[in-house]
């Protein structure tokens, strides 16, 4: 792993040397502080962070690459490398272009805004401040006055980008990364007996090849009517971003320790999504749905496992935009697609250990502006409230940039979370970090 | 906005509303658990086990509870390891255990030892580990347990021998015919044939066992441990202290011997008891247990080895006075010595030894027990054969026309000694006056018995046992030894002896009087004199023996017993306690009742019961004055009765219609002189002996005898006519009016006066 990700660096550091002319780069330097008096997550509640990016800024760039490479000071386990789009632009004619890579493309207005990792990999190295990462693979672009095409295929599968882990000597999950949910640490063999035991963790990683070789084929279809209606239909069979974790224990009697192994494994899904949009002057409408069919995944039948179920989401958006601000408020409902474990350690009141969506329901306000002060200086804000009745949370979030130069940016950001315990009924992403009430400060120098 | 709103809007969002996110709840731990579901019905198990002893359980139950055991065990088999490859440690087991309850310590390492000792019995392998494959040893013995289940179904409740149910004798057979089968099915589905395991573990195993459940806050002991010592005597009875369990058919046969028991068991519960002891019913299936139980006592290993040692018998009467199971009063030493009197008196016939130094109870005395329970079965078999009613003289005829005795019970014993039983018979039958007991169980001293229209089952089954009693009083403390009783004598040394050797038993169950010491000579007199049968030839026979045992028996135990409990149900009882551990009773009420209850008392001494009844108040006083004079173990003690009184008193009664009755010849109802003359040829020798009276020198000793005889024997007439010691003045005016005036008589009263003046002055 460690040496994988010294691949990255290198591979970053390559494109800041030769492509200097169409690439920004920047590296940045944070502090990141965790508030709340019950923080318990992780041992300790401060973290910097130094870190290095890759972005290029124009989308008529033959190479497409937005990139970052962050390591925590002291603690390897919260470094991360993230590849939003790394990819080779191939125009074929003025209406078609090849795209070889990892790309983002708008498939689902729901997907994108939500995150939600339906269709393209979410990055949840925070599961509180997620993003869409683009697909891998060969896009085909066509566009036409009225219509766009874009079909993509590919043998390679990248799943969700969670928080890193590690586990210890005695095999437990370490307290090390903050947004690390991890799994229960106490075994309680059997029902009466008054003592439990710790539980001593093992992944059984399948081949990573096994892992990656993934097939995925999908498409989505454009077409504006009138100038202010665009229609928006994507169909995809590919794999789940979210790996299914199936598990299995063993209670050692004379040791007085659970033995539990975790098999991740990855399941095909469908996914159907339907956007239509309205837009008119500083105005934004729209409606969408996705509907998500999860095949179902054959586990040996003694490990508690996953069962996916059908679910169908809708989402709705309005938004309204100027020059300096943006206010976008928007609704999503996901019905079904409930997560059910199956097996011996299946609990009638504990959550599953796999999740598909951060959340199932959630009402969000979203405010942005953009405030020069002078020619270089800058400020730019966002707020967000994120509420969920069904999922019984609440998550503010504040971003705030300060542009000192051209180079030099400072900026904060802040998430605050209120929340219910999960439930086997209330399963959310969000929940686990209620005490993750986080403040971050942070500069980047660009170079 | 200004930059400056957004730094407020921030300082507002920390100081006021984010204090609500940040002050967020600590989040409780998650627990990773086995399915609880498969556990759950485990807490049903032990009760449904519990119930298999009661009229709750039946067949379902328990195949629920197995399948659940069997369900539990196959999954711990499979979510479980141990610190071995494929198997758990000593150790891990009890690390187990100690996790389970919560308290490392309670799993001694002695209790472990003594599970691994049982896991290897039946499952093999060593005591240091149990293999998963020992494991599933277990689970498939759930398994094999559980399908046996449909098997027993139809006889569940007979085979738990539960009480709401009466199965037929065919029944019962059907039952435990299909437990044999199973049981020998499971046993050799274990490793059992080839262990070493002995019954010494499974009792390390049942005191650890113990401590374990004790360990538990509120847990008593376990009840089993109060049943170890009789079930490990039972064992060492039925396959001796070192069995050799090395083989399947010695296992078949265990299994078949413990199965017996239960057999015996299950006839004892449904088919025994509750029954009244003198019916049929019971005397049948008493039979079939008694010869099941011999049976079962003959294939014992250790009867077919060097015979059954005593000491371990003593051990099995410890362990039923332990649990209360032997008669109130006695002690598992006192009934083992007159185990020990009863096996080397009457069972052991060796006449050269005596059985001095035997240790054992061996084949040849099971051979004479079979022989004499064969000649009561004779006997019994003949009563069981005759019409539900009919005569004395019905009976006589029957019994004359029974050519042949044939028992079909033990006939690998010889005829020889049954007919020898059956001789016996008819001599008690044939008497001139023969022996009768009422339904009631009074023994019957009327001139007309043979008239009596109370011949019945009941009575000759009651002189059948009687019969077998004096067998066995005779056998084992007659002179000569031998088993034919027309040739054997009891003499003063015999009964002497049976006191000596009953001692303890006799004062335990309160049959023998501590403080009067041994009564052999006492009871040896009265069976030589007072019986119809006495002749006073200082020998007792058959005859006299039968008569004495008969009596004591009916009035002297039974009689007795009747009457207290009439009497200490009135307001007679006091609240002190005699001897014989019973309420004294006030001596006025019990003369009231006594005379008012006389002829339900005494109904069986009709005679008497006539006589007493004619009696005017004073002439009643006087009788009883005498009555109770004679009956009196403590002059001191007047105004009170006790136990010891009120039994002389049933028994002198019994004596003295058996005088009565044997002097009385022409049935009037009184002594005459010549009727006392006549009957005096049993006491005269007495008074012989008693005033040393011999013919002296060499001359004329016969004329010197007789003058001794007939001077003695109107002395006798004197005493009873007169109720004093003879002397010249008294016996004078006595002879004088019975030659020439009004014949004196002599009657009850004076006979117990008599007594009286005899008592005092022999003492």
């Amino acid at each position: 792993m460690v040496r994988m990700r010294g691949f990255f660096f290198a591979f970053l550091l390559s494109f800041s040397s030769f492509s200097w002319a169409q690439l920004n780069s920047h590296l940045i330097l944070q502090n990141e502080s965790f508030l709340s008096p019950e923080f318990e997550a992780s041992n300790q509640s401060e973290y910097q962070f130094i870190g290095f990016g890759l972005r290029n800024r124009l989308d008529s760039e033959k190479i497409i690459l937005d990139a970052e490479a962050v390591m925590a000071v002291g603690n390897p386990i919260l470094n991360y490398i993230k590849f939003k789009e790394a990819a080779l632009i191939m125009p074929n004619s003025s209406s078609e272009t090849l795209i070889l890579g990892r790309r983002k493309v708008l498939w689902s207005e729901m997907d994108e805004a939500w995150a939600l990792g339906t269709i393209e990999p979410a990055f949840e190295w925070n599961p509180l401040n997620r993003e869409s990462h683009g697909l891998t693979g060969l896009f085909w672009v066509t566009q036409q006055p009225w219509l766009q095409l874009t079909a993509f295929v590919s043998p390679v599968y990248l799943p969700d980008q969670g928080p890193g882990f590690d586990i210890n000597s005695e095999g437990q999950f370490s307290k090390a990364n903050p947004w690390f949910q991890r799994p229960p640490k106490t075994f309680q063999p059997f029902p009466g007996s008054s003592a439990s035991s710790d539980i001593q963790y093992k992944v059984r990683k399948p081949p990573e090849s096994e892992i990656v070789t993934q097939t995925s084929l999908g498409g989505s279809l454009e077409s504006e009517i009138g100038s202010s209606l665009l229609l928006r239909s994507s169909y995809f069979y590919k794999p789940m971003n979210q790996l299914a974790l199936a598990y299995d224990g063993i209670y050692n009697t004379g040791t007085n320790t659970g033995e539990v192994e975790i098999l991740p494994q990855v399941g095909h899904h469908r996914v159907t999504a339907a956007d239509l949009i309205y837009t008119k002057e500083n105005y934004r409408l729209g409606v969408s749905y996705m509907k998500d069919q999860p095949d179902k995944i054959e586990f040996d039948p003694e490990w508690t496992a996953p069962s996916f179920s059908t679910a169908q989401m809708y989402s709705t958006f309005a938004q309204i935009s100027s020059a300096k601000q943006l206010l976008r408020v928007e609704y999503l409902n996901i019905n079904g697609g409930e997560v059910k474990e199956t097996g011996e350690f299946a609990s009638s009141t504990r959550a599953p250990i796999t999740s598909r969506y951060p959340f199932r329901e959630a009402l969000r306000g979203r405010y942005e502006f953009n405030l020069p002060l002078d020619r270089l200086q800058k400020i730019k804000m966002n707020f967000s409230w994120t509420h969920s009745k069904k999922n019984e949370f609440d998550l503010v979030q504040i971003k705030g940039q300060y542009q000192l130069s051209r180079r030099w940016n400072t900026y904060a950001d802040m998430q605050f979370v209120k929340a219910k315990p999960l439930t086997k009924e209330n399963t959310n992403e969000i929940s686990p970090h209620e005490n993750n009430d986080r403040f971050m400060i942070g500069m980047s120098y660009e170079l | 906005m200004s930059f400056k709103n957004i730094l407020l809007i921030l300082t507002i969002c920390s100081v006021t509303g984010c204090s609500e996110f940040i002050n967020g709840k600590k989040k409780e731990e998650e627990v990773l658990r086995f399915n609880s579901d498969r556990f759950a019905c485990l807490s049903k198990v032990p009760e449904t086990l519990r119930s298999l002893n009661s009229e709750e359980s039946s067949p379902e139950n328990l195949e629920e509870s197995l399948v659940c055991l069997e369900t539990s065990l196959t999954y711990f088999k499979k979510r479980t390891k141990g610190t071995v490859p494929d198997g758990y440690s000593v150790q891990d087991i009890r690390s187990f255990f100690g996790n389970y309850l919560g308290d490392k310590d309670r799993v001694s390492d002695q209790m472990a030892a003594q599970m691994m000792k049982v896991k290897k019995a039946l499952f093999g392998g060593t005591e240091l580990i149990i293999a998963k494959s020992e494991l599933q040893g277990l689970i498939d013995l759930v398994a094999n347990i559980r399908q046996e289940i449909p098997n027993l179904k139809p006889v569940w409740s007979i085979m738990l021998i539960n009480n709401f149910i009466k199965p037929d004798k065919s029944q019962i057979l059907h039952s435990h015919k299909l437990l044999q089968e199973s049981l020998t099915k499971l046993v050799l589905s274990t490793n059992l044939v080839r262990s070493e395991y002995s019954f010494a573990d499974f009792k390390s195993l049942m005191t650890e066992a113990e401590k374990f459940v004790k360990a538990a806050p509120g847990q008593s002991s376990v009840d089993i441990m109060r049943w170890l010592p009789l079930a490990e005597s039972v064992k060492v009875h039925l396959f001796s202290d070192r069995a050799d369990m090395s083989s399947t058919i010695k296992w078949k046969e265990a299994v078949n011997m413990v199965m017996e028991l239960h057999l015996i068991f299950s006839l004892y519960q449904y088919h025994y008891k509750g029954l009244e002891f003198y019916s049929p019913a019971a005397f049948q299936t008493g039979d079939e247990i008694l010869v099941a139980a011999i049976s079962l006592l003959d294939r014992s290993w250790w009867m077919n080895k060097d015979g059954i040692p005593f000491k371990e018998t003593e051990k099995l009467l410890q362990a039923f006075e332990t649990l209360k199971i032997i008669p109130e009063g006695t002690t598992a030493k006192t009934m083992n010595e007159s185990y020990q009197v009863i096996v080397r008196k009457f069972l052991d016939r060796d006449k050269a030894n005596k059985a001095v130094g035997l240790k054992t109870l061996a084949k040849k005395h099971l051979a004479t027990l079979k022989s004499e329970y064969r000649g009561f079965k004779a006997v019994q078999d003949f009563n069981n054969s005759l019409p539900g009613s009919f005569t004395y003289d019905q009976l006589i005829e029957i019994l004359n026309n029974k050519q042949t005795v044939q028992v079909q019970t033990f006939s690998e014993i010889s005829d020889e000694l049954l007919q020898l039983s059956w001789k016996d018979w008819h001599f008690h039958l044939k008497q001139p006056l023969p022996l009768l007991y009422l339904k009631t169980g009074e023994l019957v001293l009327d001139r007309n018995v043979k008239a009596s229209s109370e011949w019945s089952w009941d009575a000759l089954t009651r002189l059948n046992l009687m019969k077998f009693l004096n067998r066995l009083l005779m056998m084992s403390f007659g002179t000569t030894r031998t088993m034919d009783l027309s040739k054997e004598v009891l003499d003063e040394d015999s009964m002497r002896q049976f006191y000596a050797d009953f001692w303890n038993l006799g004062v335990q169950i309160k049959a023998f009087d501590e403080r009067s010491g041994n009564s052999g000579k006492r009871t040896f007199f009265e069976a030589d004199h007072f019986v119809y049968a006495g002749n006073g030839d200082k020998e007792v026979r058959l005859d006299e023996s039968y008569e004495l045992v008969n009596i004591i028996f009916s009035a002297g135990l039974n009689g007795l017993k009747k009457i207290q409990n009439d009497l200490l149900k009135s307001s007679c009882a006091l609240a002190e306690n005699d001897d014989f551990g019973n309420p004294w009773l006030d001596e006025a009420c019990f003369k009231k009742l006594l005379r008012q209850n006389f002829s339900r008392y005494f109904k069986n001494l009709t005679a008497l019961d006539k006589w007493v009844s004619g009696l005017n108040d004073e002439e009643w006083d006087y009788y009883y004055s005498q009555l109770i004079n004679f009956a009196r173990s403590k002059p001191d003690t007047v105004g009170r009765i006790e136990t010891g009184d009120l039994r002389t008193l049933v028994v002198i009664n019994h004596y003295i219609e058996s005088m009565y009755l044997k002097i009385d010849l022409d049935e009037d109802d009184k002594l005459s002189v010549p009727e006392l003359i006549d009957g005096s040829a049993r006491f005269v020798p007495f008074f012989k002996n008693h005033f040393k009276l011999e013919p002296r020198g060499p001359f004329l000793r016969e004329t010197q005898e007789y003058l001794i005889d007939y001077a003695l024997s109107r002395v006798f007439a004197c005493m009873v006519i007169t109720g004093e010691m003879p002397k010249i003045k008294s016996c004078t005016p006595a002879f004088f009016k019975d030659a020439f005036l009004t014949k004196p008589y002599s009657n009850r009263s004076l006979i117990l006066r008599t007594l009286n003046s005899l008592k005092s002055s022999i003492k």
